[in-house]
């Protein structure tokens, strides 16, 4: 084997102190051969963000990035490669060029240069020793028809394979997919194939049971898988003692992506006519009816069994609900699906059981329920249909034994009878008449006794009195009162207090915290102005009385005088 | 308004249709009860025998219906609940009423409680009360806050008791409640027959509403929710 020189193309654009290094592992390769891209950072504080969107008309990015940091230290000085790489796969071969790739490092821009490579076309020796295929039962199949995918690795008898990536099942656009077999780990089949006389070893790497369903198209895609080849290095006379015990040790392996091709189900339309009752069985299939017993009591539950048994697109359509008589309650089927294993058919059992509940005696019949299905073996239209059933309800000893759906104050109500009829007189009265009178009749009276106090004071000019009204005229007896209790222990404070308590009721104010200044405002042009200064004149002596000396001595005579002079002024005022 | 003359002709009628169903004789009794509705005469009393003449002679739905019209002109009477509830405990479909929230329930029991007419009364007895209290308070008799407290709770029972008298005559207005007098009823999409368009089946007894009405046809509402049209001969309106 020809060892090739590493020749790495490096291309370095400064960008202040960091520089930007784009490089691949090689430069000449095979089709199917990975090609590693790296972009290293010197000096930098982060890695390149690099925008890979040029590659990718020639490319296709199998993995990466993964990102790597290297820090050294030569001559006491520290240097620093941030390194990111991609695995990429050319996707044709001859020179192909990677684009100049522009990115950021920081914020700092960068573009790299232009890097040739030559995709040498591989040799049909090699591209023989593996291979991977998608091997289908038929190319053309019915709706609903079952289609067995198996994807095989086909692999030269001399060929060792190292390692395998995980096998990835693509997605299958317009199929439904049932899984077959899915291998744990890569084995080869004991058996060998011989392909234009080459024997190979052939691995199962999963098989698909596929359902076409209605859509646009029905493609198989291409799988693309990942393998290790081993390859043993020549022999190397001088190595007497390390050959070739040694070798299997230090064997070099190269990755290879091997993809499979795109397959195109064509679908067959079914014959004409369809019937009305198909609704999707494809396959060969069989009905069972069960019931568990024939006799039964009103109102206890009995089960009946539809039971599918075949092999086809079992779970992908619907079973037609068996027109049950009205006088049987019918609560929604349990529905079971078993799968039959060990077969490379999709076949199993589909169960409904249905619990029936009889409301009424008599003999019930369950009719026979049809079901269409296409045998695309014979290419037929079928129907199938359940047995008649006849089921015999007695009549239960209790009127009710189930309580289904009823509260329990019903089912205290059920066993008793109504009661007897009324045998009194009626008064038999014209439909919709109201006596509106009796209504009318109360709303004016209502309205006319809210009126009327309006009324009087409109008519004749007296108003009966309001509270405000109450307060003025019961104002003068109010602060009398006040004064004859002497309720605060204090004849000046007293006699001030219940000429305020007046006044705030006379004039309704608000307060009656006043003082002389503020009564003399109130009265100044209410009462003559001889009693209005001898008002003040009192109320100086209160205050004084409150504050100093002065006053003592007139205690007795203050709450009189006060008393007298509450009454002239209400006199004067009114 | 009928002279007096007709209403005692009914009176009679009414008597021997009492004196038939004394005797079991449902279906004479039935169609003298018959008679007298469709000259426009109607009572809580008569409802309720013809309730008992219709339950008698096993038909359910009718007897909800008599019995039903009879506890909407005497909502109180104990007797007419009794037999609606054990009527109504027959029917053979069970629908599932949709909880409710408590507030409203309470709101329909009260409502239940009076006729729309006793309502109305109600409300203008509570008018007659309040205006007698404003003029006590005029002559001075009632005062300041004892005046304002007893003012605030009549006039807000005032205008509940109207709220309920007018919700209550707005119901009676729509007049699209029916009870389903017949069995094994198919309620269809549309007003027409088609096998294939049978929604669901319903048996009498069931009280529906009305949102719809085309020649021979109506659509029911039931009380959980369904919508279907049946044939406008398997349902009795409410009167």
């Amino acid at each position: 084997m020809v060892i090739r020189s590493l020749i790495v193309l490096v291309l370095i654009s400064f960008v202040s102190a960091e520089s930007i290094q784009i490089s691949v592992d090689k430069n000449q390769l095979e089709n199917g051969e990975l090609l590693k891209l790296s972009i290293e950072v010197i000096d930098g504080e982060d890695f390149a963000k690099v925008d890979l969107g040029p590659l990718e008309s020639n490319f296709e990015i199998i993995s990466g990035p993964s990102q790597q940091t290297n820090i050294q230290w030569v001559n006491g000085q520290m240097t620093s490669i941030k390194t990111l790489s991609w695995n990429i796969l050319p996707k044709k071969s001859g020179d192909v060029i990677i684009p100049a790739l522009s990115g950021y490092v920081g914020d700092k821009r960068f573009k790299g240069k232009k890097i040739k490579i030559k995709v040498g076309e591989i040799s049909e020796d090699k591209s023989n020793e593996v291979f991977i295929a998608a091997e289908i039962d038929k190319e053309n199949a019915y709706l609903g028809e079952q289609i067995t995918l198996t994807y095989k690795l086909y692999k030269r008898v001399d060929v060792n394979i190292a390692g395998i990536d995980q096998f990835q099942m693509p997605n299958f656009k317009g199929f439904w997919v049932e899984e077959l077999f899915t291998p744990q780990r890569l084995q080869y089949q004991s058996k060998k194939i011989r392909i234009n006389g080459v024997d190979y070893q052939v691995a199962n790497l999963g098989q698909r049971a596929l359902f076409p369903i209605a859509s646009d198209d029905h493609i198989i895609p291409s799988v693309k898988v990942k393998v290790q080849l081993e390859v043993k290095k020549k022999k190397r006379r001088r190595d007497p003692f390390f050959d070739p015990f040694f070798d299997s040790f230090l064997s070099e392996t190269k990755t290879r992506i091997l993809s499979s091709k795109n397959k195109n189900i064509g679908i067959i339309n079914y014959p004409q006519p369809i019937p009305n009752d198909f609704t999707g069985a494809v396959g060969q299939f069989d009905l069972d009816t069960k019931i568990d017993r024939n006799d039964v009591e009103v109102n206890d539950g009995i089960t009946l069994t539809i039971l599918l048994n075949g092999t086809g697109n079992i779970g992908l359509f619907s079973f037609p609900e068996p027109k049950f008589p009205d006088d049987i309650e019918v609560f929604p089927p349990a529905e079971n699906f078993e799968k039959d294993e060990f077969r490379n058919q999709i076949t199993g059992k589909q169960k409904w059981e249905y619990i029936l509940i009889p409301r009424k005696p008599g003999t019930l019949i369950i009719p026979e329920t049809k079901m269409s299905f296409f045998d695309p073996i014979k290419k037929t239209w079928k129907t199938i249909q359940t047995k008649k059933t006849e089921i015999n309800v007695i009549p239960g000893k209790n009127i009710l034994v189930s309580d289904q759906g009823f509260t329990k104050k019903e089912i205290e109500l059920i066993g008793q009878d109504i009661r007897y009829m009324n045998t009194g007189p009626t008064d038999l009265v014209q439909k919709g008449t109201i006596n509106f009178n009796l209504l009318l009749t109360t709303y004016l009276l209502s309205l006319s006794i809210i009126i009327t106090p309006f009324m009087i004071n409109r008519i004749t000019g007296y108003r009966l009195s309001t509270a405000n009204d109450r307060k003025i005229n019961n104002a003068l007896k109010l602060s009398i009162k006040l004064l004859n209790n002497n309720s605060l222990n204090d004849p000046f404070e007293s006699a001030s207090k219940s000429l305020y308590v007046y006044l705030k009721n006379k004039f309704s104010l608000n307060t009656e915290n006043l003082d002389t200044a503020r009564v003399r405002e109130i009265l100044n042009d209410k009462i003559d102005e001889e009693l209005c200064n001898e008002v003040i004149k009192v109320l100086t002596i209160c205050d004084q009385g409150k504050y100093s000396p002065e006053a003592i001595g007139k205690e007795d005579g203050i709450i009189k005088e006060m008393r007298i002079l509450l009454k002239q002024i209400d006199r004067n005022i009114s | 308004m009928n002279s007096s003359g007709f209403s005692e002709l009914a009176d009679g009628v009414y008597i021997e249709a009492n004196k038939a169903l004394i005797a079991e004789n449902y279906f004479d009794a039935i169609a003298m009860y018959e008679s007298i509705l469709n000259d426009g005469y109607e009572s809580a009393e008569l409802y309720y025998n013809l309730g008992n003449a219709y339950y008698r002679s096993e038909k359910l739905g009718k007897s909800i219906w008599a019995y039903s019209n009879a506890l909407d002109i005497a909502p109180r009477n104990r007797d007419v609940a009794h037999n609606l509830s054990i009527a109504n405990a027959q029917i053979v479909d069970r629908i599932e009423m949709p909880k409710s929230f408590v507030f409203i329930t309470f709101y329909r029991l009260l409502k239940s409680i009076m006729t729309t007419y006793e309502w109305i009364l109600f409300g203008s007895f509570l008018i007659f009360i309040k205006s007698i209290h404003f003029l006590i308070m005029k002559f001075g008799l009632v005062r300041g806050k004892m005046y304002k407290m007893t003012s605030t709770v009549l006039i807000s029972f005032i205008i509940l008791a109207h709220i309920f008298a007018m919700d209550s005559y707005i119901d009676k207005q729509r007049k699209n409640s029916a009870v389903v007098i017949s069995n094994n009823v198919n309620a269809y999409s549309g007003p027409f027959y088609g096998s294939s368009s049978i929604l669901f089946q319903i048996n009498e007894g069931i009280k529906v509403d009305i949102s719809n009405q085309q020649k021979d046809w109506v659509e029911i509402i039931l009380i959980d929710g369904k919508k279907g049209w049946i044939p406008s001969e398997s349902i009795w309106f409410m009167k």
